[in-house]
């Protein structure tokens, strides 16, 4: 499956370059984490307006030693965190990273990140561009999450 | 394309055989709640109700100061129990956000109960009590993290028919924790009394807890 993934990855990436730079993004976040907390995790959203697949194969920051992108599956109540090797980004649409699916995992926070601060990560796509993006550290509340994601 | 961690056969392999095993476990989990579960189950009740209290085991954990807990001899009330670990930030992070606001709101409510929030750590390797504490802390000052021997913690997961797994390290030393994200409840006499699983809603939990802590003579 994941292999099948790659492979049409691959392929789709070498129709037209799609711009890495042309990705809108949203809501770019930190979960504040509590202090000494290993790895803290990252959300977004990011819109798509071209008509190619975007693919993002990695992501660094200053403020991590690494940055890995997880899928929180929860399988009949089991948790389970499954590596993504890239992030994909539907031509035309959106991809969402959000609380309890898909998310960026932030290994080894190199300072004390806490609500307010701003974060800068890397995005590398699938055309060797890269992309800037400045990510909030929130303090966040499932209380809110459950007022506010009303699908 | 070559950081694909499941591209490596062996450990390919080694991670379907633990998902594998977790999910038997959870299978299993779940047959042993379709038969034990009370008949007299009020349909409006998201929890899963057991017919009959079970009592933890006669094992002791280490909490978040360092001192020894004989889980049957536990005075804290009534307490939800979740297990997780301390290198988890998004799920075990949701669940403990969520836990401390369902304390807060019934807290506030007429009745004014206190659920405890008990956080097991399975992953006693990396979360020692100072770090238990810290990650605890930050979500409810009240709460309290357990951890221990790897017998005990085992003793625990498998008497409430809850799995997990602990992977492989990766190339960096950092290994992968598979765990339930069910809830269990626990009364003041130390019994489990029912289950939620995930994913969880606050308001269904609420509504549950206030039944089902506030009619037992032992409350």
């Amino acid at each position: 499956m994941i292999l099948l993934l790659a492979l049409t990855a691959a392929c789709s990436s070498n129709d037209e370059p799609a711009s890495c730079a042309q990705l809108s993004v949203e809501d770019a976040w930190i979960r504040e984490a509590p202090p000494g907390a290993p790895v803290l995790a990252g959300y977004m959203q990011l819109g798509n307006p071209g008509s190619n697949t975007i693919d993002i194969l990695s992501a660094s920051s200053a403020d991590f030693e690494r940055i890995e992108f997880h899928h929180t599956l929860n399988e009949n109540g089991g948790m389970r965190m499954q590596a993504l090797e890239f992030l994909r980004v539907p031509a035309g649409g959106k991809l969402t990273l959000s609380p309890g699916a898909q998310h960026m995992m932030l290994f080894t926070p190199t300072r004390a990140l806490r609500a307010g601060d701003k974060v800068t990560m890397t995005l590398m796509c699938a055309n060797n561009e890269s992309l800037d993006i400045v990510y909030e550290v929130r303090r966040y509340s499932a209380e809110q999450d459950d007022h506010s994601h009303h699908h | 394309m070559s950081k694909n961690p499941l591209s490596n056969p062996v450990l390919l392999l080694a991670s379907t055989l633990a998902g594998g095993a977790l999910f038997l476990g959870i299978w299993s989990w779940q047959q042993w709640l379709q038969n034990t579960q009370g008949r007299s189950q009020p349909q409006a009740l998201a929890a899963t109700v057991l017919s009959e209290p079970r009592p933890l085991p006669d094992v002791s954990l280490v909490d978040q100061d360092g001192n020894t807990r004989a889980l049957r001899q536990l005075e804290m009330g009534w307490s939800l129990w979740f297990f997780g670990f301390t290198h988890c930030p998004d799920i075990c992070p949701n669940t403990l956000g969520l836990l401390a606001a369902i304390k807060q709101s019934m807290a506030n409510d007429a009745a004014g109960r206190k659920i405890q929030t008990v956080f097991v750590s399975v992953d006693p390797q990396r979360d020692t009590p100072e770090k238990l504490r810290a990650y605890i802390d930050y979500f409810d000052k009240e709460s309290v993290g357990l951890t221990g021997s790897r017998e005990a913690i085992d003793a625990l997961t498998s008497s409430l028919y809850l799995p997990y797994v602990i992977h492989a390290p990766d190339e960096h030393g950092d290994y992968n924790v598979e765990h339930s994200g069910a809830l269990v409840l626990v009364g003041p006499d130390n019994t489990a009394r029912a289950y939620f699983t995930a994913p969880h809603k606050r308001a269904d939990l609420i509504h549950d807890l206030r039944l089902l802590t506030g009619d037992s003579p032992d409350a």
